[in-house]
């Protein structure tokens, strides 16, 4: 809750041209998210807006909590229109935008809500985004973003500006090939929104158009044009986690396609709701990387962490493949894809409730 | 929903059947592009245990269409395109490439595969003019083949005269070239020739005859649609095209003058305005091009056949050109829909991709759309499905597994009219539901043999809108097929030639989704239907010219009837349909209520007779990819059905490929059947009396 705190803080020293900010353009399929209160009316103003010879209509979609779909609209190309939805189930929905070959603004009206960006949902913006603000982990070194405008003679200028105003990062360029921009955290600036400008390219001869760009994978995935909204976001993927009892497992890296055997006693079984393990994982490419069995049963996967990649991973095991006295998981490795993974500080939770990422 | 079933009656009904040509059963199907087949023991066996129906090669031929006969094998178009590969066999070799072909086909028909097709290229030579390597070395010698592999005359013009040309003359490359260079082939250039071309044509049909000698059912031809040629031959044959179609006076009311010479070929060109007779005549333009197509393959069937009767063509193509598959595929054998590229992939199944905070979009991949649209055009054309994980790069989370491979084979089931669903011969994860489909397909053979399409509603699904650059109206069918499957209605596609009267009169309800272009003709076919009582349900943007692009003054559509005609401003989304329905009193139309019987789709054939109906039940609740739980077994369906008029039913029952035996059914309670649980894929055979 410390960047929460902060996040306020930080509201002092913000850059006045956020209050002058151009509009986001949306193109292709795009992502927004809010948070919904039972029986509350969220309205979403969408305009779809033809581009040269394509008339391809909006479609507008909301996903509940549970990846249901409960609403879907389209939006002829030419028109505007303001899509209203009674929530039913509360909490986070994602507004899914498709616009095909013509582009979009969708904003949710009235109340708090956020574009997402991470690597396997992108942001995609054509000619236009506003200043997007974005939390930056407590600890955090590093601020990585990703950048590409794939086409020959377009292209953009990128600014990755800290919550004191400075600029930490700026590059123009025509980033016909995906771009890694990586910024240093300066100490005292992690635990706050940063922001990041995406605009028409400071360069003759580049044009400002089709720009996908998504936050790496150290960031919460949300883009919000007013930084007091990233904690809302923040908060409702979060989980206040009640864990009753941890079992240390001892485990190792694996590569090559080797299996690895650890052992555990459980003098009773500790009577909660949900069992997991969880472990810092590093470079798992794939589902099927790392795999492990408890007892002989079921087959789990480790969560992806990407490549080179190390982030702690939770996964939900079936309390029933437990036992009381002596327990085994056995932990594979897949070398189909990537020669090895990294596994370390280790355990077993036991809990009500517990965050899975 | 549930009020349907407490309405259940077996209603004496309307459903129509659409298509003319009988239905044939499914085929499984191998595609394998491996440059190793020959006097490979290993291969062969393995290939043969895995027993696939169509067996699709590379280049394993004795004279590739693209450089002449040359060391290696197998491969498409761009695989060993360079280097020692594309050395020219001798004669000698040439000989001996034959004879090792023709054991190979032998050995794979005499190990129980019935149909072995290679692969050749409506449109590829590879080489250089100036240096004479690559395919123009092969020209320079024929004649030194000329005797031994019966080729007959080497055609007079040289190959550089084959080539597809511009409007200004110059070569079209259909690949671009990078920096001047064809990588795959490089030294050498890969040129895209013509159809028209007598040479490039002569050549094709030996290149097929001797396919055929070497023990070949057919070829798959590449590019099957790569046609947009200016050349004299397209240029002459346009001319007479034009006449053929149209009189004096019709030229110069839709083209502006009656005179053919005047009347070039034409297409669309970025950032140049055209006239309105300037865009009919890039119609006409595209419909010669896709009609050249069609005179091609005809030619390769020709050339088979004259060695061995039959003998199949397998154009790619399908994907993205409905009016290909209408008009240039529909009287050939198979037609390969390469869908490569998708939001979610393309392999059959439930795509997941995940978007935030464990909220996911959960997409169902089918191929129902190509797969009715082959069947609708009422050819004997088959549909086969090319499917991948993701393209370029593959995604683990939608991949190919077992149940979606069997899934992929359920669909050309129930969906295709014999057609066939590709898998790689990775046959340690595939062979044995390879097998186990064969075996259905084989021992079932009667239930997919001699049928034609029951159906319910009529779509007006107009595939030339991509000639007329409205390729929106496909999207739109598209999305309105999701619809009708999602809600288990019954459908047809009635294309531009079947929306007449007598056809459109067949169906319970009619449906005009998103059509700019329509015919005066049609136009009356649809009103002389709401006037004798059928249902309309209109979806704009209407048309706003007919055939040749004369204008309407206003929409030619029927206004709204209350209870017969429904017109709306935009698609309908998958809860809307039964409220339309509701609104047209036809609830009857939808087959299984929602609940429980989510990713449940259906279709249906029947007996010309009525005699007996099949109704195919698939189950898409088929996770991708590897890891992926088992698919979620449907229990408790209940299905409502309108049989055709007077007609009851005196038998039910169901057959499964997961069970060995078919199994009986209770007699419908409250016109409701009962289905035992499905986990892929049922036919239901309801004999009628």
């Amino acid at each position: 809750m410390r960047h929460i705190a902060l996040l306020l803080f930080s509201l002092a020293v913000l850059p006045l041209w956020a209050q002058e900010a151009p509009q986001t353009i949306l193109r292709h399929d795009n992502y927004l998210v809010f948070v919904g209160n039972a029986g509350e009316t969220v309205k979403i103003a969408a305009t779809s807006i033809p581009r040269g010879a394509y008339q391809d209509d909006l479609q507008v979609k909301i996903i509940d909590r549970d990846s249901r779909v409960v609403l879907e609209q389209s939006v002829p190309v030419g028109t505007s229109a303001e899509i209203a939805y009674q929530v039913k189930t509360p909490g986070l929905h994602v507004v899914g935008t498709v616009t095909g070959q013509s582009l979009a603004t969708v904003r949710v009206v009235g109340k708090p809500f956020g574009l997402v960006a991470w690597e396997k949902t992108t942001l995609w913006i054509c000619g236009g985004m506003a200043p997007q603000y974005f939390m930056v982990p407590a600890k955090s070194k590093k601020v990585e973003v990703y950048v590409t405008s794939d086409v020959t003679t377009e292209g953009a200028t990128v600014k990755i500006v800290q919550p004191d105003g400075k600029v930490a990062l700026e590059k123009t360029d025509d980033f016909d090939t995906r771009t890694k921009l990586e910024a240093p955290v300066p100490t005292g600036m992690d635990a706050q929104a940063w922001s990041l400008v995406v605009e028409k390219p400071n360069a003759p001869g580049l044009i400002f158009d089709d720009v996908e760009v998504y936050l790496g994978r150290n960031l919460p995935p949300y883009l919000c044009e007013k930084p007091e909204w990233l904690a809302e976001f923040l908060a409702a993927g979060h989980v206040d986690e009640q864990i009753i009892e941890r079992v240390p497992l001892k485990t190792q890296s694996l590569s090559k396609g080797a299996a690895f055997t650890t052992t555990f006693t459980l003098a009773a079984l500790p009577q909660a709701k949900l069992v997991a393990l969880r472990t810092t994982a590093q470079d798992v490419d794939y589902p099927t990387e790392g795999t492990f069995t408890v007892n002989g049963q079921g087959k789990y996967q480790i969560p992806t962490t990407g490549d080179g990649a190390t982030a702690v991973v939770t996964t939900l095991i079936k309390p029933e493949h437990l036992r009381v006295g002596e327990n085994t998981i056995e932990f594979k490795h897949d070398d189909s894809g990537s020669s090895a993974m990294g596994l370390s500080e280790t355990e077993l939770i036991f809990g009500n409730a517990i965050q899975v990422e | 929903m549930k009020r349907y079933l407490s309405l259940i009656t077996i209603l004496l009904g309307v459903a129509a059947m659409a298509q003319s040509v009988p239905t044939v059963p499914p085929v499984t199907y191998i595609l394998d592009y491996g440059g190793s087949h020959l006097g490979n023991e290993k291969w062969l066996q393995e290939t043969i245990a895995a027993g696939p129906q169509l067996l699709h090669l590379g280049k394993d031929v004795v004279m590739t269409h693209n450089w002449g006969p040359i060391k290696a094998l197998g491969g498409e178009n761009q695989a060993y395109g360079k280097g020692d590969n594309v050395t020219r066999l001798t004669v000698a070799e040439t000989r001996q490439r034959m004879k090792d072909l023709q054991a190979m086909t032998k050995a794979l028909h005499d190990g129980g595969i019935p149909m072995v097709m290679p692969y050749i290229c409506a449109m590829t030579i590879g080489g250089d003019p100036v240096k004479r390597t690559g395919f123009w070395d092969f020209y320079d010698h024929w004649d030194d083949y000329a005797a031994d592999f019966k080729l007959g005359k080497r055609p007079a013009e040289d190959p550089e005269t084959w080539f597809q040309v511009k409007p200004d003359g110059s070569p079209l490359f259909f690949y671009p070239l990078t920096d001047g260079k064809y990588p795959p082939y490089e030294p050498n250039l890969r040129y895209a020739v013509c159809m028209n071309n007598p040479g490039w044509r002569y050549w094709s049909e030996q290149v097929v005859r001797l396919a055929a000698e070497a023990g070949y059912d057919g070829v798959f031809v590449d590019n099957g649609g790569s046609q947009r040629c200016f050349c004299h031959y397209c240029e002459d044959k346009f001319a007479a095209w034009l006449s053929g179609r149209y009189t004096p006076q019709e030229r110069q009311q839709y083209f502006g003058t009656s005179d053919v010479k005047q009347l070039q070929l034409i297409m669309p060109t970025s950032g140049k305005e055209m006239t309105p007779q300037e865009r009919f005549r890039a119609v006409e333009s595209y419909r010669f091009w896709g009609d050249t197509v069609r005179q091609h393959m005809l030619a390769l069937k020709a050339a088979g056949e004259k060695v061995r009767k039959p003998f199949y063509i397998f154009p790619n193509g399908g994907h993205g050109r409905p009016e290909h598959v209408k008009a240039a595929f529909a009287p050939i054998d198979y037609v390969m829909y390469e869908n490569s590229s998708g939001d979610f992939g393309t392999n059959p199944g439930l795509a997941t991709k995940p978007i935030v905070a464990n909220i996911k979009i959960i997409n169902q991949n089918d191929s129902i759309y190509e797969d009715k649209l082959t069947q609708c055009v009422g050819g004997v054309v088959k549909p086969v499905i090319l499917s991948r994980g993701g393209y370029p790069a593959e995604r683990r989370e939608w991949r190919m597994n077992p149940a979606s491979a069997e899934l992929g084979m359920a669909e050309m089931a129930a969906f295709s009219n014999g057609g066939g669903f590709m898998l790689r011969p990775t046959y340690g994860v595939f062979a044995e539901p390879l097998q186990k489909w064969r075996r259905f397909h084989e021992t079932r053979a009667s239930l997919y043999s001699g049928n034609v399409s029951y159906a319910n509603v009529g779509v007006a699904f107009f595939p030339e809108h991509n000639l007329y650059g409205y390729p929106q109206h496909m999207r739109h069918i598209r999305t309105l097929t999701n619809v009708l499957t999602a809600n288990r209605v019954l459908f047809d596609y009635v294309l531009e030639e079947q929306f007449t009267a007598e056809k459109l009169r067949k169906y319970a309800l009619v449906i005009v989704p998103d059509v700019k272009y329509m015919s005066r003709a049609q136009v009356g076919a649809l009103n002389d239907y709401l006037n004798r009582g059928g249902k309309v349900l209109i979806i704009a943007p209407e048309p706003v010219a007919d055939e040749h692009m004369q204008p309407y003054d206003k929409s030619p559509l029927p206004a709204s009837v209350p209870g017969k005609c429904v017109r709306r401003a935009d698609l309908p989304y998958t809860s809307d349909l039964p409220k339309i329905l509701d609104e047209l009193q036809l609830q009857s139309l939808v087959l299984m209520p929602q609940e429980g019987a989510e990713r449940v789709c259906v279709n249906a054939t029947m007996r010309p007779d009525a005699s007996r109906l099949y109704l195919h039940v698939v189950n898409y609740d088929v996770t991708l990819g590897d890891g992926a739980p088992p698919p979620t077994v449907k229990t408790g369906l209940q299905v409502r059905l309108t049989l055709p008029a007077g007609k009851q039913i005196a038998a039910a029952r169901v057959y499964d490929p997961d069970r060995a035996e078919p199994m009986a059914l209770a007699q419908p309670k409250s016109g409701a059947l009962s289905l035992p649980p499905l986990r892929t894929y049922q036919v239901v055979e309801l004999e009628l009396r």
